[in-house]
């Protein structure tokens, strides 16, 4: 079901007849890979849940005008990660909080989540995680969970590779000595 | 290298987040219900094309004008001294001194000179304010 290349569904997408069959079986290709890469951001799945829909309903408005100069995994990617990164930003907003305690709160919800299936060792690791900046975190994970190639996550940040190499050696460093503190 | 360097530390890391049973079965669906209800929802009559936009916007203005022109407002006819003074008190910054005079004046309102007012209750009062004599007496004649 899900081996068609993804030339394969943005051409089947482009015929009317067959333009939900073609966004269900993108929706199947990416939707494990998108709801990993959102909910290491927000933390928790109810989050993670809405904000994967948000991301598939904006593909899908905007699809007819996709046009392959990027890759459909990069572009699919790049909106999820603006939605994750906006609904921090709007969180921090909405409760005037200065950005610690977003920290704080995501922590929280890491404690308390009931889909968290880590041991005490997972827990400290994600705690000293959640101590980066969000794009450093973001860096971080796409590098060392989801092991993406710079070259990939230049696509999808904007940043540069030699930005990114930086961003990553900073994340390491600093994960060790929080938890070197701990 | 810096991955390794870290998993001899730490032990590898995995992902320890989970899903709740079914979910990446039922989400599909859940999307394409989504995408129908928001498309549903955004059909909408195009009312700049159409005569329904102006008979709209004459609605509009005239549920406007109806609201205000009969804006029920707070009318101080039925309020009582006790209830003006206290009114005056609370919201003084509200009220304009010559709103006071044409009240005081279009309600007929003898406030300072009436029976009751006592002469040394004016006399305290030109002491409390600390009026010269000869000002009043200048102005009087004006």
């Amino acid at each position: 079901m899900t081996n068609y290349s993804d030339d394969e569904l943005l051409a089947m997408f482009k015929e009317p007849n067959r333009k939900n069959l073609a966004f269900n079986l993108i929706v199947k290709k990416y939707q494990e890979r998108l709801y990993w890469h959102i909910r290491k951001i927000v933390i928790s799945h109810e989050d993670t849940d809405d904000l994967l829909q948000n991301t598939f309903l904006k593909a899908w408005r905007a699809l007819d005008g996709f046009r392959a100069d990027s890759l459909l995994f990069t572009w699919l990617y790049r909106i999820a990660t603006n939605e994750a990164l906006s609904f921090l930003k709007q969180k921090k907003r909405k409760f005037f909080l200065p950005i610690v305690n977003v920290e704080n709160q995501l922590k929280n919800t890491l404690e308390s989540d009931s889909y968290f299936s880590g041991d005490e060792a997972q827990l400290k690791f994600q705690k000293a995680l959640l101590t980066l900046p969000e794009k450093q975190r973001i860096v971080f994970n796409m590098k060392y969970f989801d092991e993406m190639k710079y070259q990939e996550i230049s696509d999808i940040l904007g940043t540069s590779v030699g930005a990114l190499k930086a961003s990553y050696h900073h994340a390491v460093k600093k994960i060790k000595a929080y938890l070197k503190e701990i | 290298m810096e991955k390794d360097d870290l998993n001899s530390e730490l032990g590898i890391q995995k992902n320890p987040f989970r899903v709740p049973q079914n979910y990446f079965d039922e989400l599909e669906e859940k999307i394409q219900l989504h995408i129908h209800q928001k498309h549903s929802q955004t059909k909408f009559i195009p009312l700049l094309n159409s005569k329904l936009a102006i008979a709209a916007s004459i609605i509009l203005m005239l549920g406007f004008t109806i609201l205000f022109v009969n804006k029920p407002s707070t009318s101080t006819a039925d309020l009582s001294f006790q209830e003006i003074d206290s009114l005056i008190e609370t919201n003084s910054y509200l009220i304009s001194e010559e709103a006071l005079i044409s009240y005081i004046e279009d309600e007929n309102l003898d406030l300072f000179l009436s029976e009751k007012t006592a002469d040394e209750d004016i006399i305290d009062y030109l002491s409390e304010e600390n009026l010269d004599y000869e000002d009043i007496v200048q102005q009087s004649d004006i």
